[in-house]
Parts: structure tokens; C-alpha cells; sequence
């Protein structure tokens, strides 16, 4: 059986390496509000049950988007590293797909502008 | 009658060394001194990683493992039940016995790294057995499995989980389980470890090498201490470069409990690991206990004997 394996894993083995992620965009262009952060945050965190307030995890409540501003206040460090960082986990962690790139840049612009209104 | 009398000239008169070798040729292969080492240890898995063990033929071994969420650290702590009110990964998965010496599995585990959503073949060959006698001093034991990913994939090129064709979504693994029971109480194994994924991020590395120490502590009948601890080869350009980007990664280590009650075998566990499957917690893990990145994690196994002994 192991040997069997190695054979099919040696037919189906590739190495191939992602290209290089291109620089953050220009902050200074984009404007984005924190509706349009907050709207991103339902869609993907809030509506699945995760990060409500009424589920897990209660520390990283999203309910409203003053609970997201002071969350992303209090933990900008691991904010950066599991959502906007390159090796963001969130919220493919939890099974779903992964944020666009171009959605990922817009919130740490927005983050980085200091959560503009 | 007359092997009674050799028996009995034999241990009078020869050495103990030559009278093991004339036991052996009375006897033949099935000297009691031969015998293969048993139990060293008391599941297929130490922890997150292998043991030397495999199933008996006609076993069936159903299997769950779950890791929780932080203990500690800014995902832990009380609001989350220190943990508990998260999983990072799930497993199930059916092993079976083919021969005493030779296990084939099927799993689905939720993954937690790059990929998720995780389906495992897998494949484990005891190649040699340890002996009472020394004459075999430690178990050696190959683990294989191929890893599919069944997640969508991602929109973005850069993401190591962009799936342009369906091997992109593959991983491997290969391992040597060598182990050595000391005496009834202390089990250790050395696991070097071969990684394969088919696709990974920018700079991150195809093939890595890894080495495994597990060991188990017997404190009585049916309670014992077991831990695992992996070092990842991973080259120092990739380290530096996912650091620079904010990503450090870690070893894992695991350490528990291993309770065995009748027909189950109950593994209490606490790992900084977050994933399950070798394919992920050996080059992805990056959560450290100095952090309060462990977790509570159990392994279940039940066994159903489907015949063929």
C-alpha cells in the first residue's frame, strides 16, 4: 500500500510556487468608509455565525462597527496578521474562501487611515 | 521426552548464549525470545505525530480528533472558554487492518493552514519489529498518505490555495517511524519526516525535511505521559522572508495523556499545533506556546473487530 502510494503521489507531484504578491495598493487612492469595511465584515465574518457577539469568539465581537473599531484599536497586531497580513488565515481558517487580495488591501488601507467614518 | 532431556543437557551445560541459539533451532522462528516487542505504544498516533503502531488484521479503527482554539493569547482566555469555544481542526477518519503488519486509512479533516476542507489516503507498513532478544533492537515503520484539497479556490494568484489545475490541491507526506520500547515503562521514536505540496505561496518551499521525537511515559496499567515535538528544515531565505512580512513559524509540540479504557484509547493532548494532518502542522504551524497559542485536543479511537483472525 505505501508503495502504491508513492507511485501515485509521484505521478501527480508538481511544484509549483505562487508569484510574488504584488506591493499593497497606494493607499493615498483609495477611499473606503467604514459602512463599506463594515459591509465586507457582515458578509464574511458576522452572517456566519462567527464573531457576533451571539457565537465565538466573544473577544473578537464584530456586532456593531464601533465593536470593530475597538477590537482592530486593542489588537492591530494580530488584526493585520490574520486578516490583512500575507499569511492571513481568516476566514479560510474556518473553511470559507479566502479574502481578494483587493479587499484585504482595502480594509488595511482603511485601517492604516485610522478607520475613517 | 527426548526434547526434555536436551532441554535440560542444554541449560546445564551450554552457555546461555548458545543455549538461546539451540532453543532457536528446537523451536524454530517461534522462540519466545524472538517474539516482537508489543505495545510501545498504545495508539497509531503519539500525538500529532505517527507511532510505530499499526492495526491487527480485520481491525477497523474509526478515529476523531479535534484541536480547540487558543488557550491563551488574544484568540483564548475566558471569553472563548479558554479555547473551547473554537475548533481549529476536526478529523475523522476509518483505518483498517489489511495484514497485522500492513494499515490503509481514508480521512476528512477541516485543515487549518493554507488549504482546508482536506482528504487524506493514507498508507502504514511496520517494516521491521522489535524483539526481545535485541537481535531486532528498534521497529521501523513507513507512513505514506496523498492529501487532496477540496476547497474553492482562491480568486488571487498569489494565494497559495489559487487552484489552476486540480494537482495544485495535492500534498504527500513520507515518514520512518523507528522505535525502541525501553522495559515496560519508557517508548521512544525518532520520525524523519518528508513534506511535498504541490503548490505554495511565494517563497515558501515544495519539499521540507522534517525530524520527529515522540516518547511515552508508563505510569501504570492503564495511564501514561506521551509528547512529540517536530523541527522543521525550513530554509533560512524563505524564514526570513515571511518573517519580514509578519509570519514566524514554529515547531510543534505536543504533550498528553494517554488513558486506555477497554475497547477506546483516550488521548487528552495540549499542542501548539493547529492543524491535524502532517501535510499542515509540520511546515505551517504558526502559533507558539510562549504565546498561549496551545490548544486542548483529544484523539478517539474505537476499534471494531471485522473478522478475518
Amino acid at each position: 500500500m505505501p508503495a502504491l502510494l508513492a507511485l501515485c503521489i509521484l505521478a501527480a507531484c508538481t511544484s509549483e510556487q505562487a508569484p510574488e504578491p504584488t506591493a499593497n495598493a497606494d493607499c493615498s487612492t483609495v477611499n473606503v468608509t467604514a459602512a463599506r469595511i463594515y459591509e465586507i465584515v457582515q458578509q464574511h465574518c458576522t452572517n456566519r455565525s462567527c464573531h457576533p457577539g451571539t457565537g465565538s469568539p466573544l473577544n473578537a465581537d464584530f456586532s456593531t462597527p464601533a465593536k470593530l473599531k475597538n477590537y482592530i484599536s486593542t489588537n492591530g497586531a494580530s488584526w493585520t496578521f490574520r486578516v490583512t497580513g500575507a499569511g492571513a488565515d481568516m476566514p479560510q481558517s474556518q473553511g470559507y474562501p479566502p479574502l481578494p487580495k483587493a479587499v484585504r488591501d482595502s480594509i488595511a488601507c482603511w485601517v492604516n487611515k485610522g478607520m475613517p467614518d | 521426552m527426548l526434547h526434555l532431556r536436551l532441554l535440560t543437557a542444554l541449560l546445564l551445560t551450554a552457555p546461555a548464549a548458545m543455549a538461546q541459539d539451540d532453543l532457536g533451532a528446537i523451536f524454530g522462528k517461534d522462540s519466545v525470545r524472538r517474539d516482537p516487542v508489543t505495545s510501545t505504544f498504545k495508539s497509531t498516533r503519539i500525538i500529532n505525530g505517527q507511532s510505530n503502531e499499526t492495526l491487527a488484521r480485520g481491525d477497523l479503527d474509526f478515529r476523531v480528533a479535534h484541536r480547540f482554539g487558543d488557550i491563551g493569547g488574544s484568540g483564548g482566555g475566558s471569553s472563548t472558554f479558554f479555547g473551547l469555544d473554537n475548533s481549529t481542526d476536526i478529523r475523522i477518519a476509518f483505518e483498517y487492518g489489511i495484514t497485522d503488519r500492513l494499515t490503509a486509512g481514508l480521512s476528512r479533516s477541516k485543515g487549518n493552514g493554507n488549504f482546508s476542507q482536506m482528504w487524506e489516503v493514507l498508507g502504514k507498513f511496520k517494516l521491521l519489529q522489535q524483539t526481545h532478544d535485541n537481535r531486532v533492537p528498534v521497529g521501523i515503520t513507513l507512513f505514506a498518505n496523498a492529501v487532496v484539497s477540496s476547497m474553492k479556490s482562491s480568486p488571487d494568484q498569489a494565494d497559495p490555495n489559487y487552484f489552476a489545475k486540480f494537482s495544485d490541491r495535492g500534498s504527500a507526506v513520507a515518514q520512518l517511524v523507528i522505535s525502541r520500547k525501553f522495559g515496560e515503562m519508557v517508548s521512544l521514536a525518532l520520525l524523519p519526516s518528508f513534506v511535498h505540496r504541490n503548490r505554495v505561496g511565494f517563497k515558501d518551499m515544495n519539499n521540507m525535511f522534517a525530524m520527529g521525537l515522540g516518547g511515552r511515559l508508563r505510569f501504570s496499567k492503564r495511564v501514561a505521559l506521551v509528547a512529540d515535538y517536530f523541527y522543521s528544515f525550513r530554509d533560512e531565505e524563505s524564514k526570513d522572508y515571511y518573517e519580514s512580512r509578519g509570519t514566524k513559524f514554529y515547531n510543534s509540540l505536543g504533550v498528553g495523556v494517554e488513558i486506555e479504557t477497554g475497547g477506546h484509547v483516550f488521548h487528552l493532548n495540549f499542542t501548539n499545533a493547529t492543524a491535524i494532518l502532517e501535510n499542515q502542522f509540520i511546515p505551517e504551524t504558526v502559533s507558539t506556546w510562549t504565546h498561549g497559542q496551545f490548544r486542548w485536543g483529544f484523539n478517539i479511537s474505537r476499534r471494531f473487530s471485522l473478522g478475518g483472525r
